[in-house]
């Protein structure tokens, strides 16, 4: 079974870094770490990775949530949403389908672990009817 | 002037024939039946007419109980003009009847009739009992008079002493009489018309001083002049003498509106008090009163006056509270910092202000006349639109709404519809209250997108904070992957942990709308979850937690939030070498502001001969660290497992 592939859109180098390294402890392969949502949309469409883990505050004035609705759109790539900001934009934002699912920031690895799986199992798949991990 | 002479019927005839030769149309002669005391009946109530009123004859009234306006003229005086040389006066103390020829001329009635009997006995008998003689007075010596005088006397029994009457010095007599009256009459009218002119005029300068009523002083004064007959000067003096307790006079039939008492009499006048309403109002003083019984014509006079004075006092006071209360209300109206508009029943606007001019920025005199929804043409409250007229049907409505003005500009008011009934309840009249809140309303919502501003940004820098921890978090995680010894990373995972509570609260602060209170229930299970979960796969270990429904302050709650983590992670550490057994964590309120942490375990318990301040273990420091910065006291237990208590007061 091959590696699921996973793009990580994120502005803060350490976090990214972090990320990378524990998924691939986990198992997963980064396809790529970028830090704007108009790069995230790129090498989504570039890449076709089978999940991407995007922050909501990037370098750019795109947000994070404007870039995921874009690639689920676009690409139907699943995109699961690693924030600070646990509003309700955010949560709408879920609920409504823009998005996989959520983290929480500061997350943990296995709360981290636990959505990517549920993500790629299809099991976050948006509909109204969706709750949220809590992250 | 005319002159009324009043007289004795017994010299009736003689006095009439005698003043036919006075010459005087305006002479009028009037007998005074029933003798003097008739006197005291018959002029005590003459009305002023005009006249002089002399009195011929004997009387029994002293002078200074006798009207002003009548004069008296000795009785004896008068016969002695009849009958020179006698003395008349000792005659009658002597009991002696007077007869005279014009009595006893005619003899169609009986003179004893004329006295009052009805019969001759009865005359006789009343005669005899205190008479000594008949005195007859003989005008006219060719009439019968002489001899029906001494059968008179005869029957009476009464000698009879007979004198020649000089009708010419009777004549003479009377015309002095009637000079010296005329002369007297004008003295006296000359000295009351002062007397009464300076009395009035002190009256109208009191009443003027205490009142102001410089208006209603010209109806008074107008009345003033037309008694005295000349012009009355007013000069002001006021006097209080609230000791003085006044006769309570009625000044008209149903109210008292002045009363006058006579305050003190001097020697040469007297003082009148005059009070209106109760209240003493001035003192009036007459000084330089020649004849003592011009006082009773001057109370007279102001009793007369005081309805007139009383009456235009409260007119003018009245008109002067009616003129100022619709003053004040015309002022209050129109200087109002609201808009008031008053419209009839019919819609139609009947008076505005000037600040509904301005909020409205019409016209007044374009405002006047129109119909109101022209100027609410539509009311929107809340959502709903109403017509203004079914609105104004209403007897009370109050709403925010916004208005289109004349200048196109909508404004945002407050506007207050109240139902009025006329005072004749003829017909209804809404007032429009109209505050202009458009300032307002834009302040509020300013200040509400400046409140809605300062959340964001806090709500920032609790993102900012998060992120840091999440970047501290990081680095901690890739420091891990880096270890070198197991000691090492539990170290960094005690410190992940440990970033980790403080991240938790973050992230409550972040979804709270709180952010000075929070409820420690949930708070505390996480942090439980998060401990249980970083210690890793201690399945056989189970955390309870209880909870007192309280609310704890940020700062307290942070502490508290580690001091649990440390403890709990203690407790993972080291109490359960087997892998199994269960963690209790209770906060409980204790009396006043006392919170009680409780954290015990039931494991292995405290090695034997424990030391705390031996201890190299970095938690149980913290816990002390924290404890202390609470304010708090520790207390350790070492008893089926170990108990650690932590009491300390939740400020605020």
């Amino acid at each position: 079974m091959s590696k699921s592939r996973i793009l990580i859109v994120e502005d803060e180098a350490i976090t990214a870094l972090d990320e990378k390294e524990s998924l691939e402890e986990m198992g997963y392969e980064i396809v790529d770490i970028v830090d704007t949502g108009e790069d995230a949309i790129s090498k989504a469409g570039e890449l076709r990775p089978d999940l991407v883990l995007m922050d909501n505050t990037l370098k750019t004035e795109m947000t994070g949530q404007e870039a995921a609705w874009q690639i689920r759109e676009k690409f139907d790539i699943p995109v699961i949403f690693v924030t600070a900001k646990g509003n309700k934009a955010i949560y709408d934002a879920a609920n409504y389908g823009k998005v996989t699912g959520y983290i929480i920031k500061p997350f943990d690895h296995e709360k981290l672990k636990e959505t990517i799986e549920a993500a790629l199992r299809g099991e976050l798949n948006p509909s109204k009817n969706w709750k949220p991990l809590s992250g | 002037m005319p002159i009324v002479l009043h007289t004795c019927p017994s010299i009736l005839p003689e006095v009439q024939k005698a003043a036919t030769s006075l010459s005087r149309s305006d002479l009028e002669i009037r007998a005074l039946c029933g003798g003097p005391d008739s006197a005291t009946c018959m002029l005590g109530p003459l009305e002023r007419d005009g006249s002089i009123h002399v009195l011929v004859g004997r009387c029994p009234m002293q002078h200074h109980d006798m009207p002003a306006h009548v004069h008296t003229v000795d009785w004896a005086t008068c016969y002695e003009a009849l009958a020179p040389g006698h003395k008349i006066d000792k005659w009658l103390d002597d009991g002696v009847h007077l007869l005279t020829s014009t009595m006893l001329h005619d003899d169609s009635i009986p003179i004893w009739e004329r006295w009052g009997f009805k019969r001759l006995e009865d005359a006789i008998e009343f005669v005899r009992e205190g008479a000594t003689a008949f005195v007859f007075l003989e005008i006219d010596k060719n009439s019968t008079g002489r001899n029906r005088a001494e059968k008179m006397a005869d029957k009476f029994g009464l000698p009879l002493q007979v004198f020649s009457a000089e009708i010419e010095r009777l004549s003479l007599w009377l015309h002095a009489a009637v000079k010296e009256a005329e002369s007297s009459e004008e003295i006296r009218r000359l000295r009351q018309s002062n007397a009464e002119a300076t009395l009035i005029s002190e009256v109208a300068q009191i009443l003027f001083k205490t009142y102001e009523l410089k208006n209603c002083l010209t109806d008074v004064c107008g009345h003033i002049e037309a008694i005295v007959g000349g012009r009355v000067e007013i000069e002001v003096s006021s006097f209080d003498f609230p000791t003085v307790k006044p006769v309570a006079f009625d000044a008209t039939e149903d109210r008292t509106l002045v009363r006058i008492d006579i305050v003190s009499r001097r020697k040469d006048g007297f003082d009148l008090g005059l009070y209106f309403e109760d209240h003493s109002v001035g003192l009036i003083r007459v000084s330089d009163v020649l004849f003592p019984d011009v006082l009773g014509q001057y109370v007279d006079l102001l009793e007369r006056l005081a309805p007139t004075i009383g009456e235009a006092i409260l007119r003018h006071r009245k008109q002067q509270l009616s003129q100022a209360r619709e003053h004040l209300a015309e002022q209050i109206f129109q200087n109002a910092p609201n808009g008031i508009i008053v419209s009839d029943s019919g819609s139609r606007i009947v008076a505005a202000n000037k600040a509904a001019a301005r909020i409205l920025n019409f016209k007044m005199s374009a405002l006047i006349g129109e119909d109101l929804s022209m100027v609410f043409p539509v009311i929107n409250h809340q959502a709903r639109s109403s017509n203004y007229h079914e609105l104004a049907d209403q007897s009370e409505w109050q709403g925010q709404t916004d208005i289109i003005c004349e200048d196109g500009v909508q404004r945002t008011v407050l506007l207050a519809l109240r139902k009025a009934v006329m005072s004749d309840h003829s017909m209804h009249q809404t007032i429009a209250m109209i505050s202009d809140i458009t300032d307002q309303v834009a302040a509020e919502q300013a200040l509400k997108l400046s409140l809605r501003e300062k959340e964001v940004l806090v709500q920032e820098v609790h993102h900012r904070v998060k992120n840091n921890l999440q970047v501290i978090l990081s680095m901690l995680s890739l420091q891990k992957r880096s270890a070198q010894t197991e000691y090492e990373e539990f170290a960094l995972n005690d410190s992940v942990r440990r970033v980790r509570v403080m991240a938790k609260l973050y992230e409550r602060l972040y979804q709270s709308d709180n952010v000075v209170d929070i409820d420690p229930q949930e708070y505390i299970s996480d942090i439980l979850q998060d401990v249980l979960q970083s210690a890793g796969a201690l399945v056989g270990v189970t955390a309870t937690l209880e909870c007192d429904p309280v609310t704890i302050k940020i700062k307290s709650a942070t502490t508290l939030a580690q001091i649990i983590s440390e403890l709990v992670s203690n407790c993972l550490k080291h109490a359960f070498p087997d892998g199994r057994g269960s963690i209790e964590v209770k906060l409980g309120k204790l009396d006043g502001d006392m919170l009680r942490l409780i954290v015990q375990d039931d494991g292995v318990g405290l090695p034997a001969g424990f030391d705390e301040k031996k201890l190299k273990s970095m938690g149980i420091k913290l816990v002390g660290a924290l404890v202390s910065q609470l304010d708090g006291e520790k207390k350790i237990v070492s008893e089926h497992g170990t108990r650690f208590e932590i009491t300390f007061k939740e400020a605020g």
